[in-house]
This record gives structure tokens, C-alpha cells and sequence, in this order.
């Protein structure tokens, strides 16, 4: 699964560290869902659309059928 | 979203996981409280080994049935504790974490009961090659292991269908 978590991420100028604060989670959590080596649980994902306040759907989307809005 | 190539540059930062503390402590470095209480128990556990090896040593020179008791019962109590102990770690961990431990302890698992069936049919066929040798007729307890292994983690599945 494909995301503009690293974008997202720069523009509210927050560092992996601080991201992974707020979601509650390690900063090897984030790193890992950045890089796309790891796929977050829904609560999570919801959480991290709910600290960038846009939907889940700007953050994640299906790699094989580009569906960003 | 903007599906267009983002226009911000962001460097990829690599995710330099501690490896040290990984093997050594078998803790991922968060240095949450549940981290540090992990930490100063599993000292405490060693420190108690410590001196119960010490202690199993005097009470195999002056056999004492106090002592006798304890150096039999404390491994097994210590083993318990630790376990229950990591088992608090493993629930304050986060979700990726949680994952990779399920996955180190599904392969342990895995691996265990291979290496003891192996070794189980090597010790038998020595055995059967040399009878008359009895540290080679403990092959048995390979199986046994591989056995009970297998029947906990049987046990563990019937009661975690329930959850759900």
C-alpha cells in the first residue's frame, strides 16, 4: 500500500520522532510505513489521517489502482 | 491529493533499529516505563540466578533439605516471573513491534520443535548403534519436548478461538 505519509509529515514540519509521539507508536513504526515496508492497522491509520485532519484516503491508497482523490 | 510528484523534498531517514539492546536485553529501546521496568526486573531474575547457582553449588557440598527445595524450585519460579514480566513488555509494545516479537516467537517455536525432533532421531539412532550407553538413551525426552511443545501451543490456539 502506497502513502503520502512523508509528505504530509514535512509539510506540518514534524519529525518522525514527534509523528510517533502523537500517534503513540516508535519512530521505527513510522519509518516503516514511510518506506512502505509495513502497512498500519485501520485504528492507526485512522489516527494518522486524524493528526494530518484529512481522510484516511489521502493518506493511503491501493498501489496497484491510483484512487488518490 | 494532488496525485503530481510532491513538491516538497523530504530526506529518507533510515530506520536504525538498537540492535544492541535487541540482543542483549531483548528490548526494542523506547525507553517507555514499561521498557525500564522490564529492564530492572530481568536484573533482579539474574541476580537471584546468580545466587542460586552459588547456592546449588554449596547445597550439593552440605546437602541440606531447605536448600535442596529452593535450588529445585527457584529456576522454575524465576522462569515464570520473567515470562510474565515480558509478557506486560510485549502488550505495552506498539503494533510493528508486537509483530516482529509474534514473528521471532512463531519461528522459535517453529524452529524448537524441528531441532528437537532432529535431534531426537540422531540421539535414537545412536542410541541404537551403541545400547549398551546410557547418556545416549535420553532421546526420548526430544520427542517428549517436541511433543509438549506442540500440545501447548494446540491448548493456547483452542482457547484463543474463543476471543473471537
Amino acid at each position: 500500500m502506497k502513502n503520502e505519509l512523508r509528505v504530509l509529515r514535512a509539510r506540518h514540519n514534524l519529525t518522525q520522532g514527534e509523528l510517533a509521539e502523537q500517534l503513540g507508536v516508535s519512530r521505527q513504526t513510522i519509518n516503516a510505513i514511510e518506506t512502505e515496508r509495513y502497512d498500519p492497522s485501520l485504528p492507526l491509520a485512522f489516527k494518522i489521517a486524524h493528526v494530518f485532519e484529512c481522510r484516511i484516503e489521502d493518506v493511503f491508497f491501493d498501489s496497484n489502482g491510483d484512487q488518490r482523490g | 491529493m494532488n496525485s503530481q510528484a510532491p513538491e516538497i523534498q523530504v530526506n529518507k531517514p533510515i530506520s536504525r533499529w538498537p540492535i544492541c539492546e535487541m540482543l542483549l536485553r531483548g528490548t526494542y529501546g523506547t525507553g517507555t516505563p514499561a521498557e525500564s521496568r522490564l529492564i530492572l526486573r530481568s536484573r533482579i531474575v539474574f541476580g537471584v540466578v546468580l545466587g542460586w547457582a552459588i547456592l546449588g553449588r554449596e547445597s550439593h557440598a552440605h546437602p541440606n533439605p531447605v536448600t535442596r527445595v529452593i535450588t529445585v524450585f527457584l529456576p522454575a519460579v524465576l522462569c515464570s516471573y520473567y515470562a510474565f514480566e515480558k509478557r506486560k513488555y510485549f502488550l505495552s509494545l506498539d503494533e510493528l513491534t508486537q509483530r516482529i516479537e509474534l514473528e521471532g516467537m512463531a519461528w522459535a517455536y517453529s524452529l524448537g520443535v524441528l531441532a528437537a525432533l532432529w535431534a531426537g532421531g540422531i540421539c535414537y539412532a545412536l542410541a541404537l548403534r551403541w545400547p549398551l550407553d546410557a547418556s545416549l538413551l535420553s532421546w526420548r525426552l526430544f520427542f517428549l519436548f517436541a511433543i509438549a511443545l506442540a500440545a501447548i501451543k494446540g491448548i493456547y490456539r483452542y482457547f484463543a478461538t474463543r476471543r473471537y
